[in-house]
């Protein structure tokens, strides 16, 4: 009986390799048709050969599948935005969570947090730059054995890199299905700042790599959380704060707090989260992959919630609003259809990109706005995203 | 090496010492390190790839020696619970504790009090009350006694001196700080002030000195009176042309600033509560559909859209299309990520959509950005209920004054009305909710 390999280290599924039996005497190569064999899992190979036996691609999926048991999205307790986003927080996928402070952010992740405890999963909240205070920690439902909610310390970007890129052995703890990292925009700001500057007397080349390395970074930090929560199986919650940004012909507007094309075409889902008059809304900008084909402005789908009065862990209620006239299916969800891509003028196709040097000296640097050239970058990312998911979701 | 004894101030540079000026030269950071191949940073900085190679794992190694052990948050009881909260925090005192405003009403809107271990602004026009806030905390934090030794406070202001004769009066009229005596009572002794005259040694003091004196004095309250004043003074001088320039370093400096508090707040475990300014913000103008203005978009660069928001009337233009009604019965706008419109949620003015007279705190979003709680203090006139002849400007009969926690770690949002007496602060039995 050939016996089976470990799986491979620090993947979260059970693949079995099949290892060839060493006593085998026969020296004939033993050539297995496996297109006519599919469920044959004992191969034969000749001892002498170093090959590494070959599964069919259908085992192969077979046996991630069953080995991938665990649920596939983690609901955020929203009914509205869990809709929208297709059940809740991909498992193996980054989702990113921004908007303005205050805006109800953490309380959806600690919502979310407890509902990955359930029924035995254990979450692992990244302590950045502000605690949690201890009446907001989820409690897990007693009597489940693997439910534990954990915080680590994660004080630097230096830290988290190590963290994530040189992990010790602590981490991730076992049974893990969810990794907070909040205030994500606190670490890139302190040590890779959207304006640093620079001693003076460094040589412009020096400063303008200096200056790349926050979004090289990014990509960095986005590859390796994508790599975390495939091989642990598990989902990332990026909370992001915002930062401000000219929109050309409108007035001054958020946008996410950090930025780049590598960490948005990274990041799987996006929501962003914000306020107005008497409710607190969680746009789904970014749904299963791909822009969602955006409302007004690039906000996609909405829901909206609340946040209960003592501030902490809460599930948070769908509001009752009504759906509007563009068509929804589900109370509290208007899902609008655009045929434009985010901005609502239809303007001339932008500046073709050879133009993006020259205008570095045009560009007003507005009080919040960041490095001009770097940020057309990213538009130029949202751009190519967002012609490809151009067709309209229509509901009606 | 940029960044590296901030990061790890224990980290031994000597066996280093010779290629860490090539790197800091070279703008080389820890984060560049731990991400780049070691060969690109040899190369970038001109230094032998293996002792490069040396650096990086004794970094790596010293990172993941001061990441403490997790916490493990079980919830299994409250006994479990309590002793997860003494785990948390930092080696220099983990329990999480908080600073009573010494009123009943106040601190539940606050539920309890200031907290320690964040950083906290309390902003407000002038006379709003701030000060009489930040002097009520100053006495309140002496009540925490640790170790039979009551904590003291820091007192940092950079416009007027601390007011000790307004000290003395809420010493000898507060309820309940009146009848203490005793060694242990509040005093003035516990509460050490200096004054910071420009933003250099606002940060030297901060950095450097701040920290001592926490050690050295058992401090448990920082306070800076007020945050924006120093900013001002130093950005405002210069031309036109570098207003840009000098506003994106005014950004990079206000988020050091934010990460400075808020790591002396964390390590420490004192509350560090700022005061800040406003100033006055005007509603813009009804945004106006108009199918020509398409054609005249503003590129970044023109003045149309470089000019201050508020105060531009006709550059928003909307867009002809026909979803032009707000995205749902839950939107009140079409553009709700607008700054303006955001504004109105995270400064403390202006959530009310009936609000005129709208304020925004200083330093703009960028501080904003650092706290982790605001309360404001919101002033409104009450006029006489009399007949005023046509013309007659109204005669205000007191002033309306509500304390507003606009965003917070600890607490929910809300706002409650006070007033100002003899003793201090004091919450008024009737509270609007927000």
């Amino acid at each position: 009986m050939p016996k089976a390999l470990p799986s491979a280290a620090g993947l979260g599924t059970d693949f079995t390799f099949v290892e060839a039996d060493a006593s085998q005497q026969n020296g004939m190569a033993a050539v297995i048709d496996l297109a006519s064999t599919p469920n044959s899992t004992a191969l034969k190979l000749p001892s002498s050969s170093h090959r590494l036996p070959s599964v069919s691609a259908a085992e192969a999926f077979q046996a991630l599948s069953d080995a991938n048991s665990g649920p596939s999205v983690i609901p955020t307790g929203i009914h509205g935005l869990d809709d929208a986003l297709g059940g809740g927080i991909e498992v193996g996928k980054v989702t990113e969570l921004w908007g303005p402070i205050g805006a109800g952010k953490t309380a959806i992740a600690l919502a979310t947090a407890t509902h990955a405890m359930e029924p035995s999963g254990t979450v692992v909240w990244l302590d950045t730059s502000t605690p949690l205070v201890p009446r907001r920690l989820p409690t897990p439902s007693p009597g489940s054995t693997n439910a534990a909610f954990i915080t680590m310390p994660s004080p630097t970007l230096p830290h988290l890199l190590a963290l994530l890129l040189h992990p010790p052995s602590t981490f991730p703890p076992p049974h893990i299905t969810l990794l907070v990292l909040p205030n994500l925009h606190h670490l890139l700001e302190s040590s890779h700042p959207r304006n640093p500057t620079f001693p003076a007397a460094t040589p412009v080349a020096t400063q303008k790599w200096a200056a790349s390395r926050r979004y090289a970074i990014l990509g960095t930090l986005i590859t390796a959380l994508n790599r975390v929560a495939v091989m642990h199986n598990i989902a990332v919650l990026a909370i992001t704060g915002c930062a401000t940004r000219q929109r050309p012909g409108m007035p001054l507007g958020l946008v996410p707090g950090v930025g780049g094309g590598e960490w948005e075409a990274g990041v799987w889902n996006r929501v962003v989260v914000y306020r107005d008059f008497g409710v607190r809304v969680a746009g789904v900008q970014k749904g299963r992959g791909s822009a969602v084909a955006a409302g007004m402005h690039g906000l996609g789908t909405v829901a909206g919630f609340t946040v209960d009065g003592s501030g902490g862990a809460v599930p948070l209620e769908a509001s009752t609003g009504e759906p509007s006239e563009g068509g929804a299916k589900v109370p509290g969800v208007t899902l609008h259809p655009s045929p434009v891509r985010g901005l609502p003028i239809a303007l001339p196709r932008k500046r073709a990109f050879d133009e993006i040097a020259d205008s570095d000296d045009e560009e007003g640097v507005d009080e919040y706005g960041g490095w001009a050239d770097v940020e057309d970058d990213v538009a130029l990312v949202a751009d190519a995203v967002d012609s490809t998911a151009a067709a309209a979701i229509d509901l009606t | 090496m940029t960044g590296l004894l901030a990061t790890l101030p224990d980290f031994d540079l000597q066996p280093y010492s010779h290629i860490l000026p090539s790197l800091e030269r070279a703008l080389v950071s820890i984060s560049d390190l731990l991400t780049l191949e070691t060969l690109d940073v040899a190369k970038r900085a001109q230094v032998p790839a293996g002792e490069v190679r040396k650096l990086i794992e004794a970094v790596i190694d010293a990172l993941r020696g001061g990441l403490q052990s997790p916490t493990v948050h079980d919830g299994a009881g409250t006994g479990d619970t309590v002793k997860a909260e003494e785990r948390q925090g930092s080696a220099h005192g983990a329990r999480p504790w908080m600073i009573s405003t010494l009123d009943e009403s106040l601190d539940e809107e606050l539920h309890g009090g200031v907290y320690a271990g964040y950083l906290t602004e309390i902003t407000g026009e002038s006379a709003a009350g701030k000060t009489q806030f930040l002097l009520t905390l100053l006495l309140s934090v002496q009540l925490e006694i640790v170790d039979g030794k009551p904590k003291s406070a820091l007192y940092i202001s950079t416009e007027a001196p601390l007011q000790t004769t307004r000290l003395t009066q809420l010493l000898t009229h507060h309820p309940r700080l009146a009848n203490l005596t005793g060694t242990d009572a509040p005093s003035l002794s516990r509460i050490q002030s200096t004054h910071i005259h420009d933003l250099e040694a606002q940060e030297h003091i901060l950095r450097y000195q701040v920290p001592v004196l926490i050690t050295r004095h058992n401090v448990g309250l920082v306070v800076v009176d007020s945050i924006a004043a120093n900013y001002r003074a130093e950005f405002d001088k210069g031309s036109a042309g570098k207003a840009a320039q000098s506003l994106s370093r005014r950004s990079a400096q206000i988020s050091q600033l934010g990460t400075l508090l808020r790591g002396i707040a964390k390590d420490f475990n004192v509350a560090v509560v700022v005061a800040n300014q406003v100033a006055d913000r005007f509603e813009p103008a009804a945004q106006i559909v108009a199918v020509s203005q398409s054609t005249q978009r503003s590129r970044p660069g023109s003045p149309l859209s470089n000019t201050n928001p508020s105060t531009v009337p006709f550059s928003s233009a909307q867009p002809a299309n026909p979803s032009t009604q707000p995205q749902s019965t839950l939107l009140s706008t079409t553009d709700p990520l607008a700054l303006d419109h955001q504004q109105r949620f995270f400064t403390g003015w202006g959530d009310d959509a009936n609000t005129t007279n709208m304020k925004t705190p200083s330093l703009g979003l960028t501080w904003t950005n650092q706290l982790a709680t605001r309360i404001a203090l919101l002033r409104e006139p009450v006029y006489e209920e009399r007949h005023y002849k046509p013309g007659e400007d109204r005669n205000v009969s007191e002033w309306r004054r509500t304390m507003k926690v606009v965003f917070s770690a600890w607490c929910a949002s809300g706002e409650t009305g006070y007033e100002i007496w003899q003793g201090g602060v004091r919450g008024i039995a009737a509270k609007s909710e927000t």
